[in-house]
């Protein structure tokens, strides 16, 4: 069986895969911004900290 | 003349060869493997320690702890898939004499019978089967026999037997279904190996001369070969859907999909049938742990194994019942305790049986279990990973159901009722292999909680983590991401999407399965039927439909009050809800789809 068989099959891996990593980028990058203006200071590098008060 | 069945046209249809092993992708997949079990280490323990939401936690503590439960599982799919090492196979041998200890038996041609189990099926279908058994053929002599073992007590059946020239095996009662109509068939026969079909099973002429050189090893019990459902559908290409639907620009668009993508298949094998992953995945990776366990149809038997085994478990049986029985007795008569009392024994020897297949609706597996419990003979089972017959798939979703349900409902009987796993007898790692068995069976319990967390978000804008900030994907991205990656290494050659899929959207027949085992209901033996059954099976895919509904409803819910009022969401934790849910829906539509799937026309004729 060919390589590019074995990735055709194997290929609804990458595409979950692709989707959740661009997904993920736009969803820190969204929710970043939101507590930005909310806090009206940059997010800090651990953002959970700054909106879990026992952290 | 043969009838006009639907798998007629697919007779030419020829089997996948085995995945090929290669080291460099089980190298590769092992550096995944343990790379994408550290990331989940690190995130499960950041979901415990960091990230519950204290102010839902009715909602949280049981999403993490379904993650966790996930988690384990994936530890023990891990060890299931971890190396490939086929048995090795040996030439077939000339003589009896060859496949037991040294003075165990004389020079003669080895002895098979071939059993064909029937119940109601189609008595022209039974003889498509023994006829193709018949042109089964070995290098040496050999004595070999078919015999149809009918628990219809058909005129009809002895008929077809005797014309085709085998031998026909019935009995007054069908007590013990399948394990009972083999053990009366075991009665009356006298082979040294026993090859077990069902009465849709197509032998291929190379099954006992690929098979038999196994047991040379003496220790060797039970060679299984693949189950090869040939009658699946292939589907039809995209861009020929598409060119079909919209003309011209539908076909450039769909083959456009195709070339990046590869080629994609509209309506290929809608209940997901397709059982190599279980076989040349699965099952074929339990070889160097001699887990691998029969699954019937397709396996091949050393009767003294089995014997053996049924002596033993008889044993035990009347041991235990002699000392019940002795209590009675005791408790009757007023006598005080005495060892070894001989009333207690003969009367417990009266009301045991001697089952060489257990009794039970997944007789094929404990069967296994009982071989693998005897540490003393430490019998051998083999995955032969080439398919050595055909057989027909189930054709419709209520045929599909009673298989599934049968499956799941005896492997969890035997988890909760009789469990190898706590058991003395295997060792540690059969018990992984079979505990990993029974795990993905509990997984139902698990999959409702993946399925319902986005629905209860979107609905209430309670959300289980802290929050879907940076931290949170820092934690959970490796591990998804590696996740894909490493089982994608891991079944390399095989197409894993839709199984997996499948496993989640089957949930309402492993709950079902469970909820009867619980309550110590009786799993019952339906029969899968062999042809196609009309009718509606929208009622077996409600919990399905419900789920899409519910999906889709809150999603619109969430959405409508982000975008007006706001009402506490926010816009990532819609798109990654939405992302989720829509992942559940994907996996439930199959199961949807697979109620309203008709024959096409190349199944039709």
């Amino acid at each position: 069986m060919s390589f590019r068989e074995n990735l055709r099959r194997g290929r609804s891996h990458l595409i979950i895969a692709l989707i959740m990593i661009v997904a993920g980028v736009i969803i820190v990058n969204i929710e970043d911004r939101t507590l930005q203006e909310e806090a009206g200071k940059p997010v800090p590098d651990h953002a959970f900290s700054a909106v879990n008060p026992q952290d | 003349m043969t009838p006009d069945f639907y798998f007629i046209p697919f007779e030419s249809r020829r089997p996948p060869a085995p995945v090929p092993w290669s080291r460099t992708v089980e190298r590769i997949w092992h550096g995944l493997a343990i790379a994408n079990l550290v990331a989940g280490a690190v995130y499960i323990w950041w979901r415990w320690a960091y990230s519950l939401n204290f102010d839902a936690i009715w909602f949280a503590v049981p999403l993490v702890v379904a993650e966790t439960c996930a988690y384990f599982g994936l530890i023990l799919f891990t060890a299931n898939l971890w190396k490939t090492r086929d048995y090795p196979q040996r030439l077939p041998p000339a003589s009896i004499a060859e496949c037991v200890r040294e003075g165990e038996a004389g020079e003669r041609p080895v002895s098979v019978d071939l059993f064909i189990t029937t119940y109601n099926e189609d008595e022209e279908l039974v003889r498509l089967s023994i006829r193709d058994a018949r042109k089964v053929s070995y290098p040496h002599p050999i004595d070999f026999r078919i015999h149809v073992l009918d628990d219809g007590r058909r005129e009809v059946m002895r008929q077809v037997c005797e014309e085709e020239g085998v031998g026909y095996i019935t009995r007054a009662s069908n007590i013990g279904f399948k394990a009972g109509n083999l053990r009366n068939a075991m009665e009356q026969t006298s082979g040294d190996f026993i090859v077990i079909c069902d009465a849709d099973t197509r032998p291929f002429p190379t099954i006992l001369d690929h098979t038999l050189g196994y047991f040379r090893d003496p220790d060797v019990a039970v060679v299984q070969t693949p189950q090869w459902f040939y009658d699946i559908p292939e589907g039809t290409r995209l861009k020929d859907v598409w060119g079909r639907r919209a003309g011209a620009p539908g076909r450039w668009l769909g083959a456009g999909i195709e070339a990046v993508f590869g080629e994609i298949r509209l309506g290929e094998d809608p209940f997901v049938n397709d059982p190599a992953m279980f076989y040349d995945v699965i099952q074929r990776r339990r070889n160097p742990w001699n887990a691998a366990f029969c699954c019937g149809a397709g396996s091949i038997h050393r009767r003294e194994a089995v014997m053996f085994v049924a002596l033993r478990a008889y044993a035990e049986a009347i041991a235990k019942s002699g000392e019940e029985g002795r209590g009675r007795i005791q408790k009757l008569l007023g006598l005080r305790h005495q060892e070894d009392d001989p009333l207690a024994r003969w009367q417990a020897a009266q009301e045991e049986e001697l089952t060489p297949y257990k009794f039970h609706v997944s007789e094929d597996i404990y069967s296994t279990i009982v071989l693998h419990q005897d540490s003393e003979r430490k019998w051998r089972t083999v995955l032969h990973p080439e398919v050595e017959s055909k057989m027909l798939s189930p054709q419709d979703l209520l045929s599909w159901t009673v298989q599934r349900f049968k499956y799941a409902g005896g492997s969890l009987d035997i988890f909760f009722h009789d469990n190898p796993v706590t058991r003395p007898g295997m060792t540690l790692a059969q018990r992984i292999m079979y505990l990993t068995t029974f795990w993905s069976y509990l997984g139902a319990v698990w999959n409702l909680v993946f399925l319902l967390s986005p629905v209860i978000y979107m609905f209430t804008a309670i959300a289980p983590v802290g929050t879907y900030t940076g931290d949170f994907f820092a934690h959970a991205l490796p591990f998804l991401v590696l996740n894909e990656l490493a089982f994608m290494m891991g079944t390399w050659g095989v197409s894993g999407y839709k199984g997996k899929v499948s496993y989640l959207a089957s949930f309402p027949i492993s709950l079902r399965a469970l909820w009867a085992v619980i309550r110590r209901k009786k799993i019952a033996f339906p029969v899968t039927p062999k042809q196609r059954q009309e009718g509606n099976y929208l009622g077996l895919v409600w919990p399905q439909i419900a789920i899409i509904a519910l999906t889709v409803t809150s999603f619109a819910w969430c959405a409508f009050r982000l975008f007006t009022v706001g009402g506490g969401y926010t816009l990532g934790g819609l798109i990654a809800n939405g992302l989720w849910g829509l992942n559940n829906i994907m996996a439930m539509s199959i199961m949807v789809r697979a109620a309203f799937w008709k024959p096409g026309r190349e199944q039709e004729r």
